[in-house]
This record gives structure tokens, sequence and C-alpha cells, in this order.
């Protein structure tokens, strides 16, 4: 009897190209109405992944289903109730919005059509501009637009493929937002995405994946316990001193790593009593500082620590931002 | 998946497709108007107001003072170089060789008049080479010596003057100019580029963007979106087909066979499209970027055009590239063109061969796109 508080559930799936397996034997659930991230560098399987889960690719093996149906012997029906929006701004820029929200509409034979392009436009505040090409929109503007297209079917579940990629801060903020909203209203959310503070302010569960597994799953405060038993001790210099730095903390039994300026090194709540020592230390050798601080583990630090490298590093061709929220 | 709905949804990416281009409609038409107004209106017109000599051949069988001046007058036109012949088969030897353009032959009787008998022939060759308007200039100066002219073309039932096929290619004969001649194989060509490039083409751009998997992860069956870019593709060529044709009319083609002749235009016209159409999407099945594509697109049909006739006869073709025109698709769609502009009617033995084979090349690229794209794209 299939569970109705799981959405998604995916049992020891498997998919190989050739000789080369890009997803092997991974196996999650997403909850009923959950915001779920899916977070892992290129190459991980997550592309894989979404693409069975969109049934554009066959499984080698294992079983995907969507609230309790087998997607994949259920194709059709599956497509109806999962939307998609991917990390491009895919809508037709020839074509107005209301034009994009037809065309989509009618491939999924939606009965009186009118009225849901209308609630469509309405909702992402387009209504003003539906008939004006989507070329002449803000980015913002034509993520909204993208958002609503990929609901037009009223699924009952989302996947969000890196939505916020290449937004600005304001446009960003708003498009979280509408997902909270869309969460608030009971669709369920997969949700991928390379900036972690974006996964840690959304997101109920989390799971990293690299190399075609499932390397942690849980919230987000659950994965930050998992790789710390304390804090973050971070002293920010100039690249000339970074080395010098790493030395003095290793001298405190501490293990740095340098990130360009930047010294971090985990330091136990036993270990904070070194923290003025290594200040003192610091300044003794003449080395210019340029911040110092201690803060909470960040998923940036789950990840690096899971993966083995940052996410961003890994992300070819996405805009190099600093990630982290300190919290 | 119904048939019906794959039907209706290949009509919602048509729509799609057409939507698209006509947000782009000044530039489309733009750039649908300059390649055949380019061709028809400079190589169509070539020789019209230039000094462009041609070359014809007098055979002199009357052999009086009379017949003599009309040689010297006709020598005396600066756009002809005339060369006096011994005999009319020697003549029509050199006519059917490209080395004269015009034959003509006076009669014994000249310059007396014998009811309803023609006492010069002319025999033309309606070609490439025949620029220089010299029929008209041959008949005007034969009109001042009162001659009784018959301008000859080959299997006309009064071509009485010699059992030798003049010329063995249709397209050289009829009534009809250089410049219809020209229009039908620029028709065939703006219908070929319009399905090149705006039938599957998009499929490149729309996997680039992430369009394609938007529709992919829809319930659409691959074969609605193959079947509404061919239709697309299709519509396309035939509005850039009848801009060509409006064109090639404006300036002074003719359609022989009138409104039934034009609607088998158009009927050649889609034929050929949903073929070339179905060929973009096998191309777009396998290459993924627009530059690939623009550069095998031309490669197929610039060669394919060039052979088919669109210019010349294919008759004109050296011998080792005369077998490429036959198994070329679009000779026959010159050809089908040629004969309801050039003649007027419509032979049904030569209508079953073009109809036969452009359906036939259709049917079979449109069912090895269904297959690549079926298989290829995901």
């Amino acid at each position: 009897m299939p569970d109705k508080n799981i959405a998604l559930k995916i049992e020891e799936l498997v998919k190989k190209f050739g000789n080369f397996t890009a997803v092997n034997n991974l196996s999650f659930e997403v909850k009923d109405g959950e915001i779920f991230g899916l977070l892992g560098p290129n190459g991980s399987g997550k592309t894989t992944t979404l693409n069975m889960i969109l049934t554009l690719i066959t499984p080698t093996s294992g079983s995907i289903k969507l609230y309790g149906k087998d997607i994949h012997q259920n194709i059709n029906e599956s497509k109806k109730e999962i939307g998609f929006m991917t990390q491009e701004t895919v809508i037709e820029q020839d074509l107005t919005p209301r034009e994009n929200l037809e065309i989509f509409g009618e491939l999924y034979h939606i009965p009186d059509l009118d009225n849901r392009v209308e609630e469509s436009l309405k909702d992402a505040e387009l209504s003003d501009f539906a008939d004006y090409k989507a070329s002449a929109m803000s980015g913002g503007m034509q993520r909204r637009l993208a958002l609503v297209r990929s609901m037009i079917q009223k699924p009952k579940m989302i996947i969000l493929d890196e939505p916020t990629t290449g937004l600005d801060v304001q446009n960003r903020s708003s498009l979280w937002d509408r997902i909270r909203k869309l969460k608030k209203q009971g669709m369920t959310i997969l949700i991928t995405t390379q900036y972690l503070e974006e996964a840690d302010a959304l997101c109920d569960r989390i799971a990293v994946i690299d190399h075609g597994r499932i390397k942690a799953i849980g919230t987000a405060s659950e994965l930050k316990a998992q790789v710390s038993t304390g804090d973050i001790l971070e002293i920010i210099t100039t690249i000339k001193y970074v080395e010098q730095v790493a030395q003095i903390l290793k001298k405190f039994d501490l293990k740095p790593e340098i990130k360009t300026d930047i010294v971090t090194a985990p330091i136990s709540k036993t270990e904070v009593i070194k923290f003025s020592d290594i200040t003192k230390e610091v300044i003794k050798n003449n080395i210019p500082i340029l911040g110092i601080s201690m803060h909470l583990p960040t998923l940036d630090d789950v990840f690096i620590k899971l993966t083995g490298s940052g996410l961003r590093d890994s992300a070819s061709g996405s805009p190099k931002i600093s990630i982290g929220a300190k919290k | 998946m119904s048939k019906l709905n794959i039907i209706s949804d290949s009509f919602i990416i048509y729509k799609r497709e057409m939507l698209i281009f006509k947000s782009k409609l000044r530039t489309n038409i733009l750039r649908s108007i300059i390649f055949p107004l380019v061709l028809i209106l400079m190589l169509g017109n070539l020789g019209n107001n230039s000094a462009v000599i041609t070359n014809i051949g007098v055979v002199n069988y009357a052999s009086n003072p009379t017949a003599y001046k009309f040689i010297q007058s006709l020598q005396s036109n600066h756009d002809l170089n005339v060369k006096v012949m011994t005999n009319q088969k020697v003549g029509l030897s050199e006519l059917k060789a490209g080395d004269i353009t015009d034959l003509v032959i006076i009669s014994p009787t000249f310059p007396n008049i014998e009811s309803g008998t023609p006492n010069v022939y002319v025999y033309y060759a309606n070609n490439f080479a025949d620029l220089g308007d010299s029929i008209n200039i041959i008949e005007s100066t034969a009109e001042q010596y009162n001659a009784h002219v018959e301008a000859k073309v080959p299997n006309t039932p009064s071509d009485t003057a010699s059992n030798e096929e003049v010329v063995l290619d249709p397209t050289y004969a009829g009534n009809a100019s250089y410049k219809t001649f020209l229009v039908g194989g620029v028709i065939v060509m703006v219908a070929v580029f319009g399905s090149m490039f705006g039938g599957g083409m998009s499929i490149i751009t729309d996997r680039q963007l992430g369009n394609l998997k938007s529709f992919l992860i829809t319930p659409i069956d691959k074969v609605s979106i193959i079947m509404g870019k061919i239709l697309s593709g299709t519509t396309q060529s035939l509005i850039y087909g009848i801009i060509a044709l409006i064109i090639g009319l404006l300036d002074g083609a003719a359609i022989s066979m009138g409104i039934s002749g034009a609607l088998i235009i158009l009927a050649i016209i889609a034929i050929t499209s949903i073929g070339f159409s179905s060929i973009t999407i096998i191309l777009a099945s396998r290459i993924s970027k627009v530059e690939v594509y623009s550069i095998l697109a031309n490669a197929i049909t610039l060669p394919l055009w060039f052979i088919s006739g669109a210019f010349f006869p294919v008759s004109s073709l050296p011998s080792w590239l005369y077998p490429l025109s036959v198994v070329d698709p679009l000779t026959y769609a010159a050809n089908g063109i040629r004969y309801v502009m050039m003649y007027g009617y419509f032979p049904i033995s030569s209508s079953i061969t073009d109809f036969a084979i452009l359906i036939g090349f259709s049917i079979v690229v449109m069912l090895v796109s269904f297959r690549l794209f079926k298989t290829n794209i995901s």
C-alpha cells in the first residue's frame, strides 16, 4: 500500500551509459508538500536522475514512483503530474507570455485554457504584459513566466533545476518567496541549486549526491552536525601570508584549509580557548589580518567535506558569486 | 497516445513555429525576396539592354540576290555574329552542339511566297545561350524582305524541314523565354531553402535553448514534433515560392497553363518541401551546432539545385554529371514547374513520373526522419 505522505520514491535506481555508471543504486524519498534539495557537483548524476524522473531517459534498473505509481509505466499520467522548470529561461522569446502559456496549455490538453492562462498570467503578475514579446521583459519577469508555464497543467510536484541561476539578488529573493508560497499551497518541490545558501534557506531536506550515490541526506542542520562537532575558525589575510597563517594554525593542532586569501579550520568547543592565543600569534608575526571570526559550519563546508570540492568550483559556466551565508 | 492526438499536437507545434515565423515576418519576407529578386531581375534579364553578340547560322538554299541581301542585313546587325553554312544538317549539328543559338534556313522559294508555306525557317534553342533576343532580330529583318517566317521548335507537328531532333531536352523547347525557364528553377530553390532553414533547423536551436526538453516532458509524441516542424517548413516554402513566382510574373515570366498551372506549381512546391523539411529533421537529429548544419544544408542543396537544371537544361550537363541529375529530386520538381510555365500543358506521362518520384522521395526521407528523431532525441 503506497504511503500517501510520500510524493516521490526512488529505489535502487541505476543508470548506465555503456560502461559508465551515472547513477549508482540511488534511493531517496521526497515527502508530500516538502521542498527537497538535490545537491551535487557536475557529473554527480544529478541531471541523469532528473531526466529519469522526467521520463526523458529510462533507468537501467530500479524504480521511480510518484504517489505510489511507477512513472515509467504511466508515462503520460506522470508527465501531467510533474512540472519542470529548467535552469535556462526556456520561454519562447519571440512569442508573448500569453502565446507561451497557450502553446503549453494546448500540449497538456487543458480544458478551459483561456481561464487557466489568465490565472497563470495573474499569478506571475504579468497580466499587463500578456501581449508583449517575452524578449522585451526583464530576466525576473521571464523567470516568473517560466515558472507558471511549468505549472500550467497544475502538477502535484514541480522540479526546479537551478531556478535562480543568473538572477540578481532582488529577483532571486522574489523567486524564493514564490517557491515558499507554492509550498504553502501544498506543492511538492524538488530543487537543484548551486547556491548552497538557497538550499539552506528553502529546503526542508537536502540530499548530497556524488558519483551517482547519496552521500548524505537530512535537514540542513542535520547535515551540518554530521560534518562538525564545533565551529569554523576563519582568518582572512592577504594571499602572501596564507601559508604562514596555516602554519600557525597547525602549531595549535588544527587542520587548516586555504581558499585564496582565507584560511579556515574546524575548531571544537573545547578548543575555543585557543582563539585568543591564535590571534596573538598571528599579530606577533606581523601578519595583516583583514578579518577573523568563528562561525557554525555552512552547507558549503558540508559539501566540501562530503564531495571533496566546492559546489561552485565544479559548476562550470556558473556565475562566480560568493556563497555560504554565515550563521 | 491516439493518432488523433498525434495529429492535433502536430498542429500545436505547427502553430508555435508559424507564430515565431510571423513574429519575424518582415525579416523573413525581405530575406525571401532578395534571392529571387536578384536572380530573376539580374540573371533573367541578362542581355536585354546590353550588347550581347549571338552566334547564328544561315543556310542559303535560295541563292538569289534577295537572299544575299537578307543575309547581309543580318550580318550588318551588331548583335549577331552570322556564320553561313553549307547545309541544314551541318547547321543543326552546330545548333545541337551549342555553337550557334539560331539557325536560319532560307528556302529555295525565297523571296516568293506560296500560300501558307513559309520561306524562311528559324530553328532556335531557347536556352541559356539565347540571351540576345536573336529571334526577334531575325524576324524583324526578314519582315523587311516580306518573308514568311516560321520559328521552328523541336517536336512540333509542323516541323517537316528535318527529321532530326534539334535538341532532346524538352526544357529547351516551347515558346517561353529564358526568364520563364529561370523562374521555374528559382521557385524550386527558394522552396528548398525555405524548408532547409525554416523546417527542422529550429530543432537545433530548440535543443540548445532547452525548448526541446520542455516539449519532451509534456505528453506530446515525438512524431507530432516532427510533423509540426515539417508542416511549418512546407508552409514557409510555399510562401517563399509564391513570392518568387510573383516576382517572376511581374518581371515578364508567364504561366502558360494559367490558374490550374499555378495550383500544380504549389503542389510541386509542397511535395518537394515535405521531402526537404524531412531532410532537415534528419540533419538536426544528428547535428548539435547551427554552424555545422548551415554548412551541410548548403553543401546538400546547392549542388542539387545546380544539377537539377535550374539555370540551364540538364542536357547541357557534362556526361559524368548527367546521371546525378536523374537521381536528383529537384530535377523533377523543376521539370514539372517548367512544363506548366512554358508549355501550357502537363503531359500525363511526365506528370506521373515527376509526381511519383517527388512523392516517393518525400515519403522515404520522412520515414527516415521519424526513425532517426525518435532514436536520437531524448
